[in-house]
């Protein structure tokens, strides 16, 4: 019984090991990408993209929180990408609407 | 039963299954993540106008179907897809900023241009990507 929870507990280390390090640095990208859009008036004119990239954004901290960092990386990552559609897709109504007025 | 026949029952079947373990399972955000790429690659003005952003999707996919064939984590195949397909969604909208940029470019140009009549020029997105490429000066306003 012993040795088994032994097993048990190395195969836990080992698991938490393989995904040690927090994505800190992503999900500072994550924010950037979100402000960026944000700033290309995404809140109106990519309302749902930027609403996905910051959900995920929450998720991803919720991860990191319960310390598993490897759903909360590829939460923050799918953030980012989000965040930088909406991004685009906001300038882009921005700039297809500008020459017709 | 033989007991030698039901050996060889047990034996095909325990190869049978095997193989099956080793086999990707089809996985459906993959196919939503090839099949986007391929429809924007068919189109010209995204293969053109978002050339680069589309060359990182293709990566971003390659890297996908190498996580599957590899028998990766289902989940981070289906997040691997989803970052392809959501880079082929960025090249289709870098492709439509940089098309209507280039038209505003030309808008502008247009008013000094005798032979460029406004709503006809306006009308004609190709031409007006085609007639811009000429001018240096009509690319710096890309990102």
């Amino acid at each position: 019984m012993r040795i088994r929870d032994g097993g048990n507990l190395l195969i836990a280390l080992a698991t938490v090991g393989c995904a040690a390090n927090p994505p800190v640095e992503q999900l500072a990208s994550s924010e950037r990408a979100i402000a960026a859009a944000v700033a290309e008036d995404a809140e109106a004119l990519a309302p749902r993209d930027l609403h996905l990239a910051r959900f995920k954004l929450d998720l991803s901290r919720r991860w990191l929180a319960a310390g598993d960092h490897e759903p909360a990386r590829w939460l923050a990552e799918q953030a980012q990408i989000d965040a930088e559609l909406a991004r685009l897709k906001a300038a882009a109504a921005k700039s297809g609407k500008a020459p017709a007025r | 039963v033989n007991p030698g026949v039901r050996c060889g029952i047990l034996a095909v079947a325990a190869v049978v299954l095997g193989a099956c373990a080793f086999v990707p399972r089809p996985n459906p955000r993959l196919d939503e993540a090839r099949t986007a790429l391929e429809r924007a690659s068919a189109d010209s003005r995204i293969a053109v106008d978002g050339a680069a952003e589309l060359a990182i999707a293709a990566e971003g996919l390659r890297h996908a179907i190498a996580a599957h064939d590899g028998l990766d984590d289902p989940a981070r195949v289906d997040h691997l897809a989803y970052v392809a397909k959501q880079r082929v969604a960025i090249a289709t909208e870098a492709a439509r900023l940089r098309a209507s940029r280039q038209v505003e470019g030309l808008l502008v140009t247009s008013s000094a241009d005798p032979t460029c009549a406004g709503g006809k020029c306006r009308g004609d997105a190709s031409v007006a990507g085609r007639r811009i490429t000429v001018f240096p000066g009509g690319r710096s306003t890309s990102p």
